[in-house]
């Protein structure tokens, strides 16, 4: 965490390994590449290893799940139980089936937050092109599974509002908030985690080892919270756009 | 049997309410940033600029009061006996 401002040890590490494998696939496509040394930025690089720690943690273990559940499998049962308990609040019962995707994108958010706090790692989501990404992934999937639940006409409609006749002026206004939507869910993700990152750093120059503790507390916490204001947020999105029409008077 | 992270209502409304912060000023962006690169395609600079951006005001004040209509409006606000009277003597005068 020390290390914020120049390059973590771990993100040194991995780009020894993986950058030039990456960098020459990268040239056989034709994309020009500046450092072939230090391909991998350090968000990035630590993104693709919380990606792995995850698949590993859950992917590995869902493929031979038992009857009895051992302790972890259980554990892992709590988390996936806390976001359906979730969505089921949300959207209903009918908003199981996207509790996969809801759960994915708040693990990763999750994981992504809290990886800060280890030594020698940084928080993606401080980084506004990771929280960008995960909120256009939330932008795209909403939009589809809306279309793919009411029909690209009937969702459309859904943009003109109750009146006709105020139609083109509703239409442009609904397009805006649609689009702010991500806008406003990366910013706040990017905002939070920057600021608690830079707090922490700030504290650690101020004295370090111990000062910081209290701030590293709340930023458990904080990351906790961001994680679930997404996921929150998402569900809401999805069940606006999945909702029939009785929703408008 | 599902489970939720942080059981009560207040929790969600806490996490609800503090999103309507950012909606005004992420639509206002966007409608900018839509008037600003249609008038660099059109060649219209500055009107689509100015339509985009009060439109984008409008969706803002829209979204946010979209959002707070969910809370209901003042009547559903529980004010206990004797403190309405407050509201209007506390107003400065104009």
């Amino acid at each position: 965490m020390e290390a914020l401002a120049h390059s973590l040890f771990t993100v040194e590490l991995f780009n020894k390994l993986f950058s030039k494998p990456a960098a020459a696939l990268l040239k056989l496509f034709g994309i020009p590449v500046a450092d072939p040394n230090h391909l991998f930025p350090d968000y990035l690089a630590v993104c693709i290893l919380v990606s792995i720690l995850i698949v590993l943690l859950f992917g590995l273990t869902s493929r031979r799940f038992k009857t009895i559940p051992s302790r972890y499998q259980s554990f892992l049962e709590t988390i996936i139980n806390i976001f359906e308990g979730q969505v089921v609040d949300i959207i209903g019962e009918e908003g199981k089936k996207y509790v996969p995707m809801i759960a994915t994108i708040g693990l990763f958010v999750l994981f992504n937050n809290l990886i800060g706090l280890v030594p020698g790692f940084m928080s993606p989501t401080s980084n506004l092109n990771v929280t960008l990404g995960c909120a256009l992934t939330v932008f795209v999937y909403y939009h589809w599974q809306g279309i793919k639940t009411q029909g690209l006409l009937k969702y459309l409609k859904h943009f003109m509002g109750p009146i006709p006749l105020l139609a083109p002026l509703l239409i442009p206004i609904e397009i805006i908030s649609h689009f702010s939507r991500p806008i406003s869910l990366s910013i706040r993700l990017f905002g939070n985690i920057f600021a608690e990152e830079l707090l922490i750093l700030t504290m650690i120059s101020i004295l370090p080892y111990f000062l910081p503790l209290p701030f590293m507390a709340i930023a458990i916490f904080t990351a906790l919270i961001q994680a679930f204001v997404f996921v929150l947020l998402s569900c809401i999105y999805i069940s606006g756009a999945v909702a029939h029409e009785e929703e408008h008077e | 049997m599902p489970l939720k992270l942080f059981p009560g209502e207040g929790f969600r409304k806490v996490a609800e309410l503090s999103s309507l912060a950012l909606m005004l000023p992420s639509s206002i962006a966007v409608g900018l940033f839509f008037g600003y690169f249609l008038d660099k395609w059109l060649g219209t600079h500055p009107w689509l600029l100015l339509i985009f951006l009060l439109l984008g005001i409008a969706s803002g004040l829209m979204s946010l009061l979209r959002g707070l209509s969910k809370y209901g409006g003042p009547d559903s606000i529980e004010q206990p006996e004797g403190t309405e009277t407050d509201v209007p003597e506390n107003r400065p005068a104009d």
